[in-house]
């Protein structure tokens, strides 16, 4: 599981569904949530929470990506590649702290991944966690 | 519309019940045990007697303290099931409901007999009856007189899967035709789910919050997603990847983890298994 520790910076709310952003040191990341700041105690503005998302739900794209519906783009560069013979993983340092993709070789081939190349670290609003660790 | 408010003192715990519960509501009471849930039924029923206060239900008054009124449980209108079904064992299935009939009404019994599956037993006797036919004969029996008030005491918990889904529909049958006013104490929370309008939680003595039985999710143990406790039996490379198989209740899943992650997990430990509520696909 990757993590990375922020702070909620807003939360949208609307028929139980919310859009929680949180600010990291150097990005803002948005996940969606069937919760809301009545049904989640730590649901508010300043609380310090983790970040948890798969690794299997890390998306690469080489830098200049062209328009795209995930807002969650961090920027990284590639530390190592294991590639397997179906799956390759893919580790990623950014400036918040290092995080983990797998992909399939195939993609990791075509995409031509090395280390020391500069990505995009994607990851949908819907793949990611929050828990509340002081707690 | 039955309105409590009733203070109950024992050696060591104290109940304080306030609440009003609407004409022909089914209420589930949630909460764990020692919480005070039965002590509530026993107070509603008059098998126990508060210290103070008042029950009124509709304009008819239960229990008043300070107007000395103290209704005996055989003058409440209701109707109470427990978890032993305590028929009479000397009685057929159909004198066991004649038996509770305070004024005869050979068609409703009919209908009950009819409602429960019993009409081609009704002469057979308590031992010769399954655990779930006994149960099904306690709950007719119980709403025999017509009751404006339903209690279950944890009623369903001694059966097993299939006939607990039986009861469920019998209750829910029941409570609809007689327009019942019902309580019920579960642990189930898909039962819960199934059958209440209005869940009461009840922690220490009080009932601490009511509402529709999407409150349960406001519990702590609970929240929105996708969340179970589960054992690992097994952990094993696949590729550049590992794959734990789980056991989630009777079913053992596969998930997906990396090397880093394995490296904390050991055969048999109890973890817990989460995914986001977006991602389950629902094969119906």
């Amino acid at each position: 599981m990757n993590k990375l520790y922020g702070k909620i910076s807003k939360i949208t709310s609307h028929e139980g569904i919310s859009l929680v952003n949180i600010k990291t040191e150097y990005v803002t990341l948005g996940t969606v949530l069937i919760d809301t700041p009545q049904s989640c105690s730590y649901l508010k503005i300043g609380k310090k929470i983790t970040v948890a998302f798969k690794e299997t739900e890390v998306a690469i794209a080489l830098p200049n990506l062209g328009t795209i519906s995930m807002a969650n783009q961090i920027n990284c560069k590639i530390s190592k590649i294991e590639n397997g013979k179906v799956l390759a993983k893919i580790s990623l340092t950014c400036k918040d702290g290092n995080i983990t993709s797998i992909i399939t070789t195939n993609s990791s081939q075509r995409l031509q991944l090395k280390e020391r190349l500069e990505v995009i670290a994607l990851i949908k609003a819907n793949e990611i966690s929050l828990i509340d660790e002081e707690n | 519309m039955i309105s409590i408010d009733i203070k109950k003192s024992f050696k060591n715990a104290n109940f304080h019940f306030k609440t009003q519960i609407q004409d022909n509501s089914l209420n589930a009471v949630f909460g764990k045990s020692g919480s005070g849930k039965t002590t509530l039924l026993r107070l509603l029923s008059g098998l126990e007697t508060p210290n103070e206060g008042i029950i009124k239900v509709d304009d008819k008054t239960w229990f008043d303290s300070k107007n000395k009124i103290n209704l005996p449980p055989q003058k409440r209108d209701i109707g109470f099931v427990f978890q032993d079904y305590a028929l009479f064992p000397n009685m057929s299935v159909i004198e066991n409901l004649r038996f509770a009939q305070p004024s005869k009404d050979e068609n409703f019994l009919a209908e009950l007999l009819d409602i429960i599956e019993l009409t081609n037993s009704q002469n057979k006797y308590p031992e010769l009856l399954s655990g779930g036919q006994k149960q099904r004969v306690a709950l007719a029996r119980a709403v025999a007189k017509k009751p404006k008030l339903l209690l279950l005491d944890e009623a369903l918990s001694a059966l097993d899967s299939v006939m607990r889904v039986q009861l469920q529909d019998d209750i829910e049958n029941i409570h609809k035709r007689l327009n019942l006013t019902t309580l019920m104490i579960s642990h189930d929370i898909a039962e819960v789910y199934k059958l209440a309008s209005n869940v009461l939680i009840v922690e220490d003595g009080k009932i601490k919050k009511s509402g529709n039985p999407d409150i349960l999710f406001e519990n702590s143990q609970l929240s929105g997603k996708f969340k179970f406790s589960a054992k690992i039996m097994k952990i094993e490379q696949a590729d550049t990847i590992f794959i734990v198989t789980l056991l989630i209740q009777n079913n053992l899943t596969k998930v997906v983890a990396t090397q880093e992650e394995v490296r904390t997990m050991n055969i048999g430990d109890d973890v817990l298994v989460a995914s986001k509520a977006f991602n389950p696909i629902i094969i119906t």
